[in-house]
């Protein structure tokens, strides 16, 4: 082969490297210009061979060549023709040509023309898309599932399961739940366009028969595709009242699905697709059923929780301490902040209660240790011990005795702490306290002056351990002054940084409410206390009592607003 | 008619400047018995009259305890007015409360008021309301959407944290308040589905078509997953203790309160400004406090001196010195 070429040519060197000359495998470019060597092939041949489909344009824009790929691209392509697909201008090009996608790149060439490289991308988008419908389809079912497993009320959960899929799924889905207990069907159906949920109720009988839809999928729990509906068909996959809406949406194909909820009958979620959208596929079906799975979880998620919500409720309403009754010659207001019921129900109690001595009434506060549903009730036995004892005419002490006595016949792992006390008020206006503290953090009180000072107690708390015997004090209240009762909640309550809030933090800011009528004393310490805290969870339940002693000039307002019909009566202004 | 219930605001404050409960509500009571709407009342009695309380607060005139002492008897008014005034069928339910730490528990009880005139039922939560409670009531609620109030800034965080929670079960959210900053510019941040100027507003948005019945997730917040604003609240203490050091020694018990609080105040809207990615809220809070302070005879240098303490504790913040920097030429 190289004897055909002079040895004074460029590439004669290659004569003596026989080995290099081999890795050529023979090739010789087609570029000596003066010796041009009849070819083994011709670079048209090389481009007939091609994937990529080439067309060279004139500057006038007729085609002047084109490859055999570029045949099979545009078979309506010719040579000596003008063919209007690829654009004239341009470096890139993407787009469809019959059912075929894409891909082209133009280069200019000698003399004004050009020619286009086009590449079939087909089979690569369709993996692309396929990937990014994958993609979206996961995200929509963990988003779908979050929001669903977030909601537990039964009315938005339904709202929810039927709004959810408007997007991806369908064009009209329905939420049908059959119930045994009433032998009603209830349908939600909300169609994508945003216009109101729509709620229908009907006969589980009649549709429990039904040759198709719904009724069906009760009964046979069997996914139902119906890929062309007509109206007749339509009319029996939906209550009545929703024919309309289908209609309206023009409903072309219909996908009905078993929601499983582990009850007798499965509820149903039907998807329905309108002429303008594509029709079911296998991934969308399999979607939908994956949708239900999550839908089924949920709706039995939701069902649990509201019957164990109800029971707790009733419990946790009857020990929600009641409206602060009036009492004469004092103001009072309390503050309850409990933690979350799904901790469990708190053991903090307070009230104000009657006495058979007139112009005197008791108070109690009271924090039995723990939580959970045996503290939450003895706490409100505790309360209703002390209650009793007091319209009994038992002194504290007494009735604290009384409690310690009852504690004794209980639950052994129960220890409650306690403040329970009677308030007589002096015509003068003045009010004498006599109160017995079992273990609780002992009040504090602030005198017209706005000094605040701590009582002192070291009697024992309230665990039943017989024999225990509980002092008494007395406290004497000029006008103007206030008693403050609260629950280890508020001072032991610690911030981000650990720090608890104290009752130097306590004293402090009680002082700062000095003048303020008692309503708003009890609000601004909730508040400072909440501020202090920051971010940080309130970890136990916060009971602020305030009694507060009026000037005597305010005894003219009383009457005048009890006359004036004040819309909640148990609060007064502080005297001005 | 609106003349004649602006004519009594100096009145009205008077009497809730003094406490003075029976004062205040017996003014009311007339007012309604001339037929004045309940409605009219609030916002062209009420509201003023708390702004003009704010004002005296701000400016030192009334104590903090006269200033409580005034918006308690406040709420006695806005409760008789809310008994008294007809409430037509409601279309829409909702949920009103104040952004977690914010505790103008009276605004909410306001807004809801004006809302009911106009036909929608709206149920108050107590202020402290959390983002954790606002997530267990939802659900049972009924309600339809949640209107969350917010008159201080700092507060915006936990106006976001409810906005999530609210969203993430679907529920739609209106916000409102100055604390959204002027026209609502932070409600976007927050998440919320619509920012309205008032009730009026309010009530036209929550009827409107396009209102949601069921919303997505509230959007993530691009710029915060460093979370440098954490870092901030997270110093609050050691940053107040250098800021109070920093400020020459004040004698006057109450200015000192004063002045701690602000401080605190000021460590949590500089870290609210990172959170929102806006060194405007906290350049205005400054100027704001700069005017507190004056009134409480608090020279302006001293305010500088503390931020630049703050700077000095704050070097590895991003964002926290050049914020603090353009606060500090306000002063
Ligand atoms: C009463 C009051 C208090 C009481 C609240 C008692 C209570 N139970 O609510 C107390 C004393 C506790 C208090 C505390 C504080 N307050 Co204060 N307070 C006020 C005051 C006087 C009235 C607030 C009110 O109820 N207004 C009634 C509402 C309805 O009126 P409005 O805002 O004009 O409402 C309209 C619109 O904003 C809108 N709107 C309002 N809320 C909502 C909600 C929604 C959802 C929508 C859609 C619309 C909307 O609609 C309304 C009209 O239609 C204001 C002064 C003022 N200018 O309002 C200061 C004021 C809000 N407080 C202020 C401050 C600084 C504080 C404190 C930090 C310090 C202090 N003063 O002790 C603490 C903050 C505690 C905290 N973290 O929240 C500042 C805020 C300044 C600022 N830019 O940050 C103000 C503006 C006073 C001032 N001029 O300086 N405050």
């Amino acid at each position: 082969m190289t004897g055909q070429h002079p040895s004074g040519d460029e590439r004669g060197s290659n004569t003596q490297e026989p080995a290099a000359e081999r890795r050529t495998n023979g090739f010789k470019p087609p570029r000596v210009p003066d010796e041009p060597a009849p070819p083994m092939w011709s670079p048209g041949e090389v481009l007939e061979h091609s994937d990529t489909g080439v067309v060279v344009f004139t500057p006038e824009g007729t085609v002047c060549y084109l490859n055999a790929a570029a045949e099979r691209l545009l078979p309506d392509c010719a040579v000596g023709t003008a063919h209007p697909i690829p654009p004239a201008t341009g470096t890139s090009w993407q787009g469809e040509l019959f059912d075929r996608r894409v891909r082209g790149r133009r280069a200019v060439l000698g003399n004004g023309h050009y020619a286009w490289y086009i590449q079939d991308t087909t089979a690569e988008r369709r993996r692309e898309d396929a990937l990014l419908a994958e993609r979206r389809r996961k995200v929509f079912l963990a988003e779908a599932g979050r929001m669903l497993s977030a909601t537990t009320h039964p009315r938005r959960l339904t709202d929810l399961v039927t709004t959810l899929p408007a997007r991806e799924l369908a064009d009209w889905v329905a939420l049908s739940v059959p119930s045994m207990e009433d032998g009603r069907l209830r349908t939600t159906y909300a169609p994508a366009t945003g216009t109101p949920i729509a709620r229908v109720t009907s006969g589980l009988g009649s549709a429990w028969t039904a040759p198709a839809g719904v009724g069906r999928v009760l009964r046979t729990r069997r996914q139902e595709l119906h890929p062309l509906m007509d109206q007749a068909l339509l009319a029996r996959l939906v209550p009545d009242e929703a024919v309309a809406d289908l209609v309206a949406v023009d409903a072309r194909c219909a996908l009905v699905v078993p929601v499983p909820t582990d009850d007798d009958a499965p509820s149903v979620l039907t998807f329905v697709r309108s002429a303008t959208s594509d029709p079911f596929t296998e991934e969308e079906i399999s979607l939908a059923v994956d949708y239900a799975e999550r839908v089924g979880i949920a709706l039995r998620t939701s069902r649990l929780y509201v019957e164990q919500d109800r029971r707790t409720m009733l419990l946790a309403q009857a020990l929600v301490p009641g409206p602060l009754p009036e009492v004469p010659g004092a103001r009072i207001a309390a503050r309850y902040r409990p933690v979350a019921l799904t901790d469990g129900l708190g053991g903090d109690f307070y009230a104000v209660h009657p006495t058979p001595v007139d112009g005197t009434w008791a108070f109690s506060i009271g924090d039995v240790c723990g939580r959970g549903t045996p503290v939450g009730m003895f706490s409100s036995r505790s309360l209703l011990i002390l209650r009793t004892a007091a319209s009994a005419g038992c002194a504290p002490a007494h009735r604290m005795a009384l409690l310690d006595a009852e504690m004794t016949l209980g639950d052994p792992s129960l220890v409650l702490t306690a403040i329970t006390g009677d308030c007589s008020v002096h015509p003068d206006g003045s009010a004498r306290i006599r109160l017995t503290c079992a273990g609780h953090p002992p009040p504090l009180w602030m005198d017209p002056a706005g000094r605040v000072q701590a009582m002192e107690f070291t009697d024992p708390l309230v665990a039943g351990i017989p024999g225990t015997v509980f002092g008494e004090r007395e406290l004497a209240l000029a006008p103007g002054s206030t008693l403050l009762l609260y629950s280890d909640g508020v001072t032991e309550a610690r911030d981000a940084d650990g720090e608890a809030y104290g009752v130097q933090a306590l004293r402090h800011d009680l002082a700062s409410c000095a003048g303020m009528p008692v309503d708003a004393l009890v609000e601004r310490l909730e508040q400072r206390l909440m501020v202090r805290l920051g971010d940080a969870p309130v970890v136990d339940d916060v009971v602020l009592l305030a009694i507060h002693i009026p000037y005597r000039d305010d005894d003219e307002t009383l009457p005048t607003l009890v006359e004036l019909d004040c819309p909640v009566p148990d609060e007064h202004p502080d005297g001005a | 008619m609106t003349h004649v219930v602006s004519d009594e605001l100096d009145l009205f404050l008077a009497h809730i400047g003094r406490t003075d409960e029976v004062g205040a509500l017996t003014l009311v009571r007339n007012l309604l018995g001339k037929g004045v709407p309940g409605d009219e009342v609030l916002t062209d009695l009420v509201i003023p009259a708390l702004r003009a309380v704010g004002e005296r607060w701000a400016t030192g005139e009334w104590t903090v305890a006269r200033e409580h002492g005034a918006s308690h008897v406040t709420g006695r008014v806005v409760h008789l007015i809310a008994d008294a005034t007809p409430r037509p069928s409601s279309a829409s339910r909702i949920v009103v409360c104040c952004a977690q730490g914010d505790w103008h528990g009276l605004a909410s009880t306001i807004l809801a008021a004006l809302l009911r005139v106009r036909g929608i039922e709206a149920m108050v939560l107590p202020p402290g309301t959390g983002a954790g409670e606002l997530a267990r009531m939802l659900p049972d609620s009924e309600a339809d959407s949640v209107a969350i109030g917010c008159m201080v800034s700092t507060a915006l965080p936990g106006a976001r944290a409810m906005v999530e929670v609210a969203r993430r079960v679907g529920v739609p959210v209106l916000v409102g308040g100055p604390g959204f900053g002027p026209d609502g510019r932070w409600a976007g941040m927050v998440g919320a589905n619509g920012w309205a100027r008032d009730a009026r507003q309010a009530a036209d948005m929550l009827a409107g078509p396009d209102w949601p019945t069921i919303t997505t997730p509230a959007p993530r917040l691009r710029h915060l997953p460093d979370a440098t604003h954490d870092g901030v609240a997270l110093l609050r203490t050691p940053l107040v203790a250098a800021g109070m050091a920093a400020m020459v020694p004040i004698e006057d018990e109450r200015s000192e309160t004063t002045l701690r609080d602000g401080l605190v105040t000021a460590v949590d809207t500089l870290a609210v400004s990172l959170f929102l990615d806006d060194h405007v809220l906290f350049v205005d809070f400054t100027r704001w406090f700069a005017d507190v302070l004056t009134h409480r005879h608090v020279p302006r240098q001293a305010l500088a001196a503390a931020y630049r303490a703050f700077a000095a504790r704050l070097a590895h913040v991003p964002g926290a010195g050049a914020t603090l920097r353009m606060a500090g030429a306000v002063l």
